[in-house]
């Protein structure tokens, strides 16, 4: 009796499973780290903001005393939903994919342009009033894009629901589309349960009534 | 790697003499033994490992967890095959003989079933890694790291002669106990939380 067969069984199982890992490895330099907050390096080094306000614009534009702007932006790795909410001078941003991914920003709104900083200052958020949409550069650790975000009303916006540690954050855009990550006390995240356009989501069985951020809430 | 030789289709036909050799024992051990640290240092390395909520995706997925979902479901549909076909091998079955391929069609259902887990199990570790956060999650960890414990195990055993008859059947319900918990705890929870989607 040959006994090779299970042997090369082993064997297949652990060369795709080093495989699949070793592709991982490789493209994770090119995936936009997953927890900013977790990284120690400085990437503002560059500091210099892709998209500073343009000095010829005659009138200093400005926004309105409350809006919210929503882009979907394009990634190797699927969509990131970039929700920007202002109030007054202040402002505060909201990207995730909906998935695992996500990074809150908060920061300044003044002459049409806003500047926002992660908790850690290792991503941030440029931009400036091109007509009625915000036209700036989003950098998530070491990744940056470009994006053009739309103005919306409600319910289109930025929602939270936190309780006993788990934080839900949710992007409802112009057209009613959600999307939102959970993130647990120990840091790990997921996919947050749905919410409805009427603000409500059932969490644990439980049917909860999400908070609407304000450009000046304390997130 | 032909088909004719491999050795479950053999079980059946070589009815270990009873009491066995003293290796045996100690073969079966060492297989044991060897499950054992594999499942324990996927448990490590998913704990120690920085988990990067990131991995490949397949095309034509909505998202990387349908995928995993998906796949798990046809490493589960597989594995219930491996049920069906074993207790033909061991002609558990009414009516008598059974069919030839069926310990060829028993090795390869069992070789893909647990090839189709390996991009999944891979995307588990590397990704979230071992986690305790709530009961299905810890639940799921550890039948994921025992799942691949008892499925060297097996592989190992396969390679002995001589065991006791109970042995091989043992090592490979432990290996089906193992995935079906395992998929109880990811894709069905996916499927019923997010209903069934591609």
């Amino acid at each position: 009796m040959k006994i090779r067969g299970p042997i090369v069984t082993l064997g297949a199982v652990a060369a795709l499973a080093v495989g699949i890992l070793l592709v991982n490895i490789s493209k994770q330099d090119d995936a936009p780290p997953a927890n900013p907050y977790a990284q120690s390096t400085t990437t503002t080094a560059a500091a210099t903001p892709a998209a500073p306000p343009s000095p010829s614009t005659p009138p200093p534009p400005a926004f309105p005393a409350k809006a919210d702007y929503v882009s979907k932006i394009s990634t190797a790795n699927g969509p990131i939903t970039l929700e920007i909410t202002i109030d007054g001078d202040k402002a505060v941003a909201y990207a995730c994919d909906g998935n695992t991914i996500e990074s809150w920003f908060r920061g300044s709104a003044a002459n049409g342009t806003v500047s926002l900083a992660n908790k850690d200052k290792t991503s941030r958020l440029e931009g400036r009033l091109e007509g009625n949409a915000v036209v700036g550069t989003l950098w998530i650790g070491e990744k940056k894009w470009d994006f053009k975000a739309d103005p919306t009303q409600p319910p289109g916006g930025l929602y939270i629901y936190e309780n006993t540690g788990v934080r839900n954050s949710w992007i409802i855009d112009a057209n009613g589309g959600v999307t939102g990550v959970q993130r647990r006390p120990d840091g790990s995240t997921a996919p947050a349960p749905g919410l409805s356009i009427d603000r409500t989501a059932v969490i644990d069985g439980q049917t909860i009534v999400a908070t609407r951020v304000e450009g000046a809430s304390d997130v | 790697m032909s088909d004719s030789e491999a050795p479950t289709t053999a079980i059946p036909r070589n009815p270990p003499q009873a009491g066995g050799a003293p290796t045996s024992g100690v073969a079966a051990l060492i297989a044991v033994v060897l499950g054992a640290v594999v499942a324990v240092a996927l448990g490590v390395f998913g704990k120690v490992h920085e988990p990067q909520y990131f991995s490949i995706n397949l095309a034509g997925f909505s998202s990387g967890l349908t995928v995993k979902a998906w796949l798990a479901t046809l490493a589960m549909v597989l594995a219930l095959f491996q049920l069906v076909s074993a207790f033909a091998m061991y002609r558990l079955i009414p009516g008598g003989r059974a069919p030839a391929w069926i310990g060829t069609a028993h090795v390869w259902s069992g070789r893909l079933a647990v090839l189709v887990s390996v991009p999944v199990a891979v995307h588990c570790l590397y990704a979230l890694g071992f986690q305790s956060y709530d009961n299905r999650v810890l639940f799921h960890s550890l039948f994921g790291c025992f799942f691949y414990g008892a499925f060297v195990t097996k592989m190992l055993l396969l390679t002995r002669k001589g065991l006791r008859a109970w042995v091989i059947p043992v090592a490979g319900g432990l290996v089906f106990f193992g995935l079906v918990y395992v998929w109880l705890t990811s894709a069905l929870w996916f499927f019923d939380t997010n209903g069934i989607k591609f």
